[in-house]
């Protein structure tokens, strides 16, 4: 019996512990189209990053001669691939972004496109977005605001400028996707003059708040909001019956030329998700940026079947700069605005209402002036996290 | 039949001062349930049958208990200090040829200095931890737990036995995050003892259920926190939301076998036990909300125990040699789910779908010990001394794949104990002296990717389990017979000393006063 009871132990031990993982390696190769009329010797060096958008984390590589890199090792899941490359012709430097998803269950090879940006004068230098709390422990997120900077040696022209909002807050598929070489907008703001009227010296910004007010001080305000916007040089505000909005008298506001669903104020997604632009809208006045609009004009039916909205289509040709933010790394499979406008995303990772913003990275100083990177790649280009400071640039 | 079942009640709140038996003459004292323990091999055995194999002593304690450890010198899912009070009761009772026990248990607890755990559990639910950020924690619990044997002969060569345990709780965290986990763990196992001649056969099977349900918060108005799924060493899931749902479920499967054979003065007990288990982790997140109207699968671990023991003793009537060898394997063998949340069907409800499951962790613990035993009892036959001496290795090798990380140590732990009833006058006083001594034989750290969460648990955590350390221990406890109550009072003081080679420290105290009886 003793015996049996052995031979029973013993092969129990045998059989008792779990077989070590049986787990999937998976190799990606990644071929970068630069497009028809790239000079193949610029091919090698561009920066290829996979996400990981479950975990969160990166692989990095550069592209051969032949404009290819491979990725081995990497476990299954979800990845974005973003390209990123510059080239200098001449005293001019190029930049190239490109941006896809690709889930990696399989080995594969992938072609991924990227484009040259897009450049303007004007570049989005900060976006706070996600609020912040009373020192009662309520949520407020009247002190948002956006900041738009002066990125050359001269003087610029920021009347006629109009601050775009895409339909989609990033938290579904974008449904105009197949709309090529335009965005689909909820909302276009424009500044006011006749295009000398807003004059920007170089390395300087305007600030653009969602309320123009020293939210610190100001009764209606939050003593504890990180910032003072009652010197900011514009606002949105929305006229309407109700007047829930704030209409700050030392503030001037912006022209209200397209606002789809005309909530009773303008606000940007305080958990992320707002991809916003900045553009040049063909027309010198309101009528004239309306027109195009209403030609552009672009339907989308409620969930219900009840009513429809109508946006408006934007052709990339007219954006200046744009900066696409998410809720967070998973939400980025929803990504919105093309590898020509913004190949990356970025977010506040302390969440809504954590007084944080975004702010694009300083590249250098140019005659004492700060300039600010800008490769049309949001996730390389901005800091997370920051203390928002308007009109301070560092 | 009703006398039965109003004994067994009254067992579990060892209020049972008629006692039945051999065990009524007796005059049980501090150290009668240590003796039991100790003299009776079957009972480690987990088969509930072999609770008849157990000395005549039937013994009840009322004990309250206040316990608090301080120090360094803590696992990263442990807090600075813990302190806890506790009310337990505990009796063995044989009426007529069935033996009983029954014990009962209430704790309240206050974890503080807390950083990186929002779970109940951290050792059972590891690797697939939930941890936030914010440290400084206070964790509060307060648990019930239930716990019966009862074994009973069928004829004169087979018992029968059965053993159950219950146990609910709630523990909750001070500050945001707020995880409020709600706890429930039960066993039960069956088992037989057939006995012939000089050998002795048992047989029993196990099952187990634990359920811990995690509700996490914000208080706070409109903020949101971040909460990290841990996956294994350095390798997270994170999300950031104002409340957070998570479920662990673990059913455990087993049974064991004993043999042993005795002639004598001699006897050899053989036993092996095996159970298998299976654990989901799920979250209930729909988006960036906390709903259970989508089911994210995080995780399972699935997992087995083994071990086989030997415990030979000589049994010179008031002394008692013993030595027992034992060997302990358990593995766990992760799988993560790789899911997104689609819009599926005509109506567009958003589920997470399942794309692959990937083994992508696994661990093994083995354990080897060698324990010898001395026990000397008094002209009653209660214990008055008992000396113990062991050695035991220890080896935990850990993996988790893509990115590689790789964490291995050995340990050899020695540990001895010397525990002497003295006299004094109609009191009695115990003294024990205690010494433990790890020393670390190996190990290594190859890791791929070294992050945050590597840096703040895992390294911290890899460094406490592989220190050295010394620890002295004393316990003194003082009995004082009861003239109108049939029983003893106690007064019992331990006091534990943990200090290990980095100079952290740690220290162990409890104070516990009840009556025996």
């Amino acid at each position: 019996m003793k015996k049996l009871l052995v031979i029973i132990s013993l092969l129990f031990l045998l059989g008792s512990c779990l077989k070590e993982p049986e787990y999937h390696s998976y190799t990606v190769n990644l071929v970068v189209d630069f497009g028809t009329n790239f000079l193949q010797d610029y091919r090698e060096g561009a920066k290829v990053t996979l996400i990981n958008q479950l975990k969160g984390y990166a692989v990095e590589s550069k592209t051969d001669k032949n404009g290819k890199v491979q990725f081995s090792s990497l476990e299954p899941g979800f990845y974005s691939v973003t390209i990123s490359h510059s080239v200098s012709i001449g005293s001019k430097k190029h930049y190239y972004n490109g941006q896809k998803n690709i889930d990696i269950l399989d080995n594969k090879t992938e072609t991924v496109e990227a484009r040259e940006s897009l450049f303007g004068a004007f570049v989005i230098k900060e976006v706070y977005y996600s609020g912040s709390t009373t020192p009662a422990g309520k949520a407020y997120y009247a002190d948002q605001y956006l900041e738009i900077f002066n990125n050359t040696s001269e003087i610029q022209y920021a009347d006629g400028i109009s601050v775009l909002e895409h339909e989609s807050s990033g938290t579904g598929v974008n449904m105009w996707g197949n709309i090529k070489d335009s965005i689909v907008v909820k909302m276009v703001w424009t500044i006011p003059g006749n295009g000398t009227q807003v004059p920007v010296e170089p390395g300087k910004s305007i600030v653009i708040a969602q309320d123009g007010i020293n939210h610190r001080d100001d009764p209606k305000g939050n003593p504890s909001s990180p910032v003072n916007l009652g010197n900011a040089d514009f606002e949105f505000y929305v006229p309407r019956i109700s007047n829930k909005d704030i209409d700050s008298p030392s503030v001037p506001n912006l022209i209200e030329d397209l606002f789809g669903n005309r909530t009773f104020e303008v606000t940007y997604r305080v958990q992320g998700g707002s991809a916003l632009a900045i553009a040049k809208i063909p027309g010198n006045t309101s009528e004239e940026r309306k027109a195009y609009i209403r030609k552009n004009l672009i339907d989308k039916p409620f969930v219900s079947g009840s009513d429809t909205s109508y946006y408006a289509k934007i052709a990339s040709k007219y954006l200046i700069d744009a900066v696409e933010t998410v809720e967070d790394e998973a939400h980025a499979i929803y990504k919105r605005f093309p590898p020509e406008l913004d190949a990356g995303y970025t977010y506040v990772t302390t969440g809504s209402y954590s007084g944080k913003c975004i702010r694009r990275k300083v590249m250098g100083i140019s005659s004492g002036r700060v300039v600010y990177q800008d490769t049309n790649n949001s996730t390389n280009d901005f800091l997370k996290d920051v203390d928002p400071k308007p009109k301070i640039y560092e | 039949m009703s006398r039965l079942i109003v004994s067994i009640l009254l067992l579990v709140i060892g209020l049972n001062s008629q006692a039945v038996g051999q065990g009524a003459v007796k005059s049980y004292g501090l150290l009668t349930f240590r003796q039991i323990e100790s003299e009776s091999s079957w009972l480690q055995t987990g088969n509930a049958a072999g609770l008849s194999q157990m000395p005549e002593l039937f013994p009840s304690e009322l004990k309250l208990q206040f316990d608090r450890a301080d120090g360094d010198f803590h696992s990263v899912f442990n807090g600075q200090t813990d302190q806890a009070f506790n009310f337990s009761s505990q009796s063995y009772r044989k009426i007529s040829k069935t033996y009983l026990y029954g014990s009962f248990n209430y704790s309240k607890s206050s974890e503080r200095g807390l950083n990186f755990s929002n779970t109940y559990d951290h050792v059972l639910n590891y690797p697939y931890l939930l941890a936030d950020t914010i440290g400084d924690d206070t964790y509060d619990r307060e648990f019930f737990k239930l716990e019966g044997i009862i074994s009973s002969p069928v004829n004169s060569k087979l018992d029968w036995g059965v053993s159950f345990d219950y146990q609910v709780g709630v523990a909750s965290q001070n500050r945001d995050p707020r995880p409020e986990n709600k706890v429930l763990q039960t066993n039960i196992s069956p088992g037989l003892l057939f006995k012939e001649n000089q050998f002795k056969l048992g047989a029993n099977l196990t099952y187990g259920y634990y359920n811990e349900d995690i509700d996490v918060s914000v208080v706070e108005e409109g903020a949101q926190q971040t909460l990290f799924q841990l996956h294994g060493p350095g390798t997270f899931n994170y999300h950031a939301s104002s409340s957070f749902y998570r479920l662990y479920q673990q059913n455990r499967f087993g049974g064991g076998m004993q043999l042993e054979w005795k002639t004598g003065k001699l006897s050899n007990l053989l036993y092996s036990e095996y159970i298998y288990s299976i654990q989901t982790i799920d979250d209930g997140r729909k988006g960036n909300l906390a709903m259970w109207s989508a089911v994210k699968n995080d995780a399972r671990l699935d997992g087995t125990n083994w071990n086989l023991t030997d415990v030979f003793s000589i049994d010179k009537g008031r002394k008692i040699h013993r030595i027992k060898a034992d060997l302990n394997f358990a593995s766990r063998l992760g799988t993560e789910f790789i899911q997104r949340l689609e819009k599926t069907g005509e109506t567009d409800q958003e589920h997470w779908i399942t794309y692959a499951k990937e083994q992508k962790y696994y661990s093994l613990q083995t354990n080897a010990e060698l324990n010898y035993q001395f026990l000397q009892k008094d002209e009653n036959n209660l214990m008055n001394s008992l000396f113990q001496s062991g050695l035991s290795y220890s080896a935990f090798d850990e993996k988790y794949y893509l990115p590689n990380q790789k964490l291995s140590y050995a340990n050899l732990m020695f540990e001895s104990s010397f525990l002497k009833l003295f006299a004094l006058g109609e009191s009695n006083i115990s003294a024990e002296m205690k010494l433990k001594y790890r020393f670390n034989l190996d190990s290594e750290q190859n890791l791929a990717v070294t992050n945050f969460m590597v840096q703040k648990i895992y390294a911290p955590e890899f460094d406490f389990r592989t220190k050295n350390f010394v620890s002295p221990g004393i316990s003194i406890g003082y009995q004082l017979p009861l003239k109108k109550v049939a029983g003893k009072y106690f007064v019992k003081s331990d006091f534990d000393w943990y200090h290990s080679i980095s100079s952290l420290n740690r220290t162990v105290f409890s104070i516990s006063t009840g009556l025996i009886f």
